[in-house]
C-alpha cells in the first residue's frame, strides 16, 4: 500500500550516508563510493513502489540493495581492481590538503583496513556497524543471527590482529 | 579471552563506530543525486507524484478553512442554481400573490432584488 510508505525523499535523505559510509568501507575509495550509491538510490527509487514494508525494513531492503550493486562492482571490476585502489588510497592524508583532524584521517585508514577483510567479515562488519541488529546482517548474509554474531566477532579480532601488524 | 583483549576489542568497535558514523560523502552530493533522480524518473511516474502531492496537499489543508470554502461553495452554487432556475423571477407562489401584476410588468425587478447574480 502506498499509504502505508514513507516519501521515498524521507528515506533517501535519512539513509544516504549510511549507504555511503557501507559502500565506502567496501571498495575503500570515495569516487567509487559515489557512483555505487547513486546506483543504489537510482535503483531503489525505480523499486520503491514493490517495497512491502511488513517484509523487511527500509533499512534492510536498502542495504541488501546496497551489497548487490558493491558485488556487481566488484564482478565488473575485478577484486585486483580493488585492492589496489584501495591501497593506493591508504596515505589519505594526500587526499586531505586541507588537514582535517587526524581522527577522522584515521577513521579513513580503518576503512581502508575494513576493505581488505575477506568479503563475509568486511560485510559482516560494515553492516553492523551501519546500524544493523545481527538478524539483519544474518538475513543479508543468508545465515542465522547466531553465526552472524560468531562472524562479525571474529571479523573484528582479524581487523584487530590487521592494525597490529600494520602498526609494528 | 583475556580482559585486556576484550577492552582492545571494544576500543576497536567503538573507533568502528565512529568511522562509520563520520564517514559521510562531499558536501552537495546528496542534493546533486536527488536532482539527477529527479531527472531520471518515468513520465509516467511524475504524473503519478504530482497528483499524489496534489491529493496530499489537499488532506493535509486544516479542516476548519477547509469548512468555511465549503460552506461558501454551496451558498454560491445554490444562489447561482436559483437564478438560473428561474424561480427567483417570480415564478414562487408568494411573489405571485403579492404583486403579480408588477412582475409581469417588470420582469427584471425580482432578479435584481438578488444582486449581482441576478443580472
Amino acid at each position: 500500500m502506498v499509504a502505508d510508505r514513507q516519501p521515498f525523499e524521507d528515506l533517501y535523505r535519512a539513509y544516504l550516508g549510511r549507504i555511503y559510509a557501507y559502500v565506502r568501507a567496501q571498495v575503500g575509495s570515495s569516487a567509487d563510493a559515489e557512483d555505487i550509491t547513486a546506483q543504489v538510490f537510482m535503483n531503489a527509487y525505480q523499486a520503491y513502489a514493490r517495497f512491502e514494508a511488513r517484509h523487511t525494513t527500509p533499512a534492510a531492503w536498502l542495504f541488501r540493495i546496497a551489497r548487490n550493486a558493491t558485488l556487481d562492482h566488484f564482478r565488473a571490476h575485478g577484486r585486483r581492481e580493488r585492492l589496489r585502489r584501495t591501497i593506493e588510497h591508504q596515505p589519505v592524508a594526500e587526499e586531505d590538503p586541507s588537514g582535517v583532524a587526524e581522527e577522522r584521517i584515521q577513521y579513513r585508514a580503518l576503512l581502508g583496513r575494513v576493505a581488505q577483510l575477506p568479503e563475509r567479515q568486511r560485510d559482516a562488519i560494515s553492516l553492523r556497524h551501519s546500524g544493523l541488529s545481527f538478524e539483519e546482517v544474518g538475513a543479508l548474509l543468508k545465515c542465522s543471527e547466531d553465526a552472524a554474531k560468531m562472524l562479525y566477532h571474529r571479523a573484528v579480532k582479524a581487523l584487530k590482529e590487521a592494525v597490529e601488524r600494520e602498526s609494528v | 579471552m583475556s580482559e585486556p583483549e576484550d577492552l582492545e576489542l571494544e576500543a576497536l568497535q567503538r573507533q568502528l563506530d565512529d568511522a562509520f558514523e563520520t564517514t559521510r560523502p562531499r558536501a552537495g552530493f546528496e542534493d546533486e543525486l536527488w536532482t539527477r533522480m529527479q531527472a531520471h524518473r518515468p513520465a509516467g511516474t511524475r504524473l503519478r507524484d504530482a497528483w499524489l502531492g496534489l491529493v496530499q496537499g489537499i488532506r493535509e489543508v486544516p479542516a476548519v478553512p477547509m469548512a468555511a470554502v465549503a460552506a461558501v461553495l454551496v451558498v454560491v452554487l445554490g444562489a447561482g442554481a436559483l437564478v438560473y432556475s428561474g424561480l427567483g423571477r417570480g415564478g414562487g407562489a408568494a411573489s405571485t400573490a403579492a404583486g403579480g401584476a408588477e412582475s409581469a410588468a417588470q420582469p427584471g425587478a425580482a432578479v435584481s432584488s438578488l444582486g449581482a447574480f441576478g443580472r
